[in-house]
């Protein structure tokens, strides 16, 4: 079974989770706090940590460079109430290798989770929309336009998964296999850890200001 | 001392034709001499307590002063002469009365209408003589000429009147007490000198040849001796404004956000109180309040009161709507966003009979809806993972409502293209397009 770790400052929604999840996952261990976070997952070290955005002692962001520089690799995949797009994008830069909303139904959240401990990237649609809507000007900014820029298949993907489409759903319609829809949206999340596209992060500040 | 000024006052007003011995046999040693005032001090305190021997005026005297220094400096000798023969401000100070504008004569305030009416006639008197002075000093060698005096005098009795109001209003207007506050001297005797002092010049040059340059100069000193004068009074006027404003402001935001609150909130609150036997009707609630809670708090969308709503906001009330109604999550991504236009109202109908469609028949609990802006085009899609049906052989009821989309769409140019089969979902792919730049 995989073994996740929860990281959530409310205690009913860690309850929550371990309830509707415990016959499919090991839930190894939880925190509510960043600093008991990141000592309980270098201690336990689990296969995916669902790590909540918000979080007293610096955010979810705190806890992903905290266990990165305890050496560990863990895989973390970002849940939140939040919609901000800053605190999503902000999340997925800093290493997750995905974001659903608390809303996601119980067998939803159980495939992400199998997803991002296979190394996969998990793309709701609310994300997918914020990714294309970051990218969405075509002028490439800075010098690297492989990162800069989406693909157009890329783009296609992206777009099928903010309009609900399943992975498989997504492969089905543009008849590409399962997996080449799961390499490009890897090269989406890849390309928005590492872009240095100065738009992103303009992007996501005025999103949240207007 | 309060009780043997007021003694005084009332002695004074009473007998008026004695002279006002209780006063003078505790206060000073001569009788006929007088104490400087020490709470009615401009300068050294002569005027303040010449008013308060003669119970009239204080300011009167100080304008009489002022007055007949500008007749070749007649005042100043007869200010000095005054200061000579008066004794020390006596030591005990009396607690300030808490309107004590100077220029009020104000310690004991005259409590019936009969003494205003006294004191106001004795003011008046000394006025009278003031004039009655000048008189008898016109045209002797160091008279400055009618060209100063006249204006001059009419200056001083106009800031007599002003000044005189206090001793009659009970709560002086902030004016008044600005104006003469003995809190600064200073800044009544500049302005006053420098008012008089542009009035002067500009006389002067006027009996010359219309010399422009003194003639501004006068004007600027007389406007900057008025500045001195009443500067503080506008500027707390104006900083009084200013907190009322603020102030003003300040309660219209709370109202907002109350009213706010309680509009969609509260109101939330109140419908899943009665809902709570409907556990559908319950999230849907919930769930709208939610997204129109945050769509407020963290300013994607914009409140219900703001005239100008875009297309995304449009899109955003929609969606909630639709599962308000129904209690079927809308699940909305919008990519871009635009203001409102024709195009995009005809898109957002189509959009709502695809989403109220889907929510009624698919036999799901999730609609999905993605709303793109293109670069000359809005796209659209509306999908849901449920039941689907065959174009071919639909009811006549939903006949009606794919007829419905295609014509909303087609009579702004757009297209709408319906992707569906028994157990295949169903999706609305719809676009019309933009009149850029319009």
């Amino acid at each position: 079974m995989t073994r996740v770790f929860v990281v959530d400052d409310h205690a009913l929604f860690r309850a929550g989770v371990k309830a509707e999840l415990a016959d499919v996952v090991e839930i190894i261990g939880e925190a509510g706090t960043a600093d008991d976070a990141v000592a309980g997952i270098l201690r336990t070290r689990p296969d995916v940590v669902l790590l909540d955005v918000h979080l007293p002692g610096g955010g979810g962001r705190a806890v992903i460079e905290g266990v990165r520089a305890g050496g560990a690799d863990t895989r973390f995949l970002a849940l939140s109430v939040s919609d901000a797009a800053e605190d999503v994008i902000t999340l997925i830069r800093a290493g997750a290798r995905g974001y659903v909303t608390k809303t996601v139904t119980r067998d939803e959240l159980i495939d992400a989770i199998e997803r991002v401990r296979a190394g996969d990237a998990v793309f709701s649609p609310r994300l997918a929309g914020f990714v294309l809507d970051a990218f969405a000007s075509s002028a490439p900014a800075a010098a690297d336009p492989e990162l800069d820029l989406l693909t157009p298949r890329e783009r296609e993907v992206l777009r099928l998964i903010a309009r609900g489409y399943a992975y498989k759903e997504v492969a089905a319609r543009l008849f590409l296999s399962i997996k080449t829809v799961e390499t490009h949206v890897s090269a989406v999340l890849r390309k928005l850890q590492l872009s240095n596209r100065h738009e992103l992060t303009v992007w996501a500040t005025e999103r949240r200001l207007l | 001392m309060c009780s043997a000024r007021s003694r005084d006052t009332i002695s004074a007003v009473t007998i008026p034709t004695q002279s006002p011995t209780p006063t003078t046999t505790r206060l000073s040693p001569t009788a006929g001499r007088f104490s400087r005032s020490d709470s009615e001090r401009l300068v050294t305190g002569v005027a303040g307590g010449l008013a308060e021997r003669w119970n009239v005026d204080a300011s009167a005297i100080r304008l009489a002063v002022v007055l007949l220094s500008l007749a070749g400096g007649f005042g100043v000798l007869l200010y000095g002469i005054a200061w000579l023969l008066s004794n020390e401000p006596v030591d005990v100070t009396p607690p300030a009365p808490p309107t004590a504008g100077s220029a009020a004569p104000p310690s004991t305030p005259p409590r019936t209408g009969d003494e205003i009416e006294l004191r106001g006639q004795r003011t008046l008197a000394v006025g009278l003589a003031t004039l009655g002075i000048l008189v008898l000093l016109r045209g002797r060698w160091f008279w400055p000429g009618d060209a100063i005096m006249i204006p001059g005098t009419i200056v001083v009795i106009a800031s007599g009147l002003l000044w005189y109001r206090s001793g009659v209003t009970p709560a002086p207007d902030p004016m008044e007490q600005v104006l003469a506050g003995k809190s600064s001297p200073l800044r009544t005797g500049l302005g006053a000198a420098l008012a008089i002092l542009g009035v002067g010049v500009l006389a002067s040059g006027a009996g010359g040849v219309g010399n422009l340059p003194r003639a501004a100069s006068a004007m600027v000193l007389a406007l900057a001796g008025v500045a001195v004068l009443f500067g503080p009074y506008l500027g707390r006027l104006i900083s009084q404004l200013g907190t009322e404003q603020r102030r003003r402001i300040r309660t219209e935001e709370r109202a907002a956000v109350a009213s706010h609150l309680h509009d969609s909130v509260l109101q939330t609150l109140a419908l899943m109180q009665r809902a709570a036997d409907d556990p559908r009707r319950m999230v849907a609630l919930a769930r709208r309040q939610e997204r129109e809670l945050r769509s407020w708090l963290y300013g994607t969308g914009a409140g219900p009161e703001q005239a100008e709503v875009s297309f995304g906001q449009r899109c955003e009330t929609l969606a909630s709507e639709v599962e308000l109604d129904l209690g079927v999550a809308v699940e909305l991504v919008v990519v871009g966003d635009i203001a409102a236009s024709p195009q995009t109202e005809a898109l957002l109908g189509a959009i709502r009979e695809a989403t109220l469609n889907a929510a009624r028949h698919a036999g799901v609990d999730r609609v999905s809806v993605y709303v793109e802006v293109e670069d000359a085009a809005v796209f659209a899609s509306v999908r849901d993972t449920g039941c689907g049906f065959d174009p071919m052989s639909v009811p006549p009821d939903r006949r009606g409502v794919i007829d419905s989309i295609r014509g909303r769409l087609g009579r702004v140019g757009g297209l709408a293209e319906l992707r569906t089969a028994p157990e295949a979902g169903t999706e609305w792919e719809l676009r019309v397009p933009l009149e850029r730049g319009a």
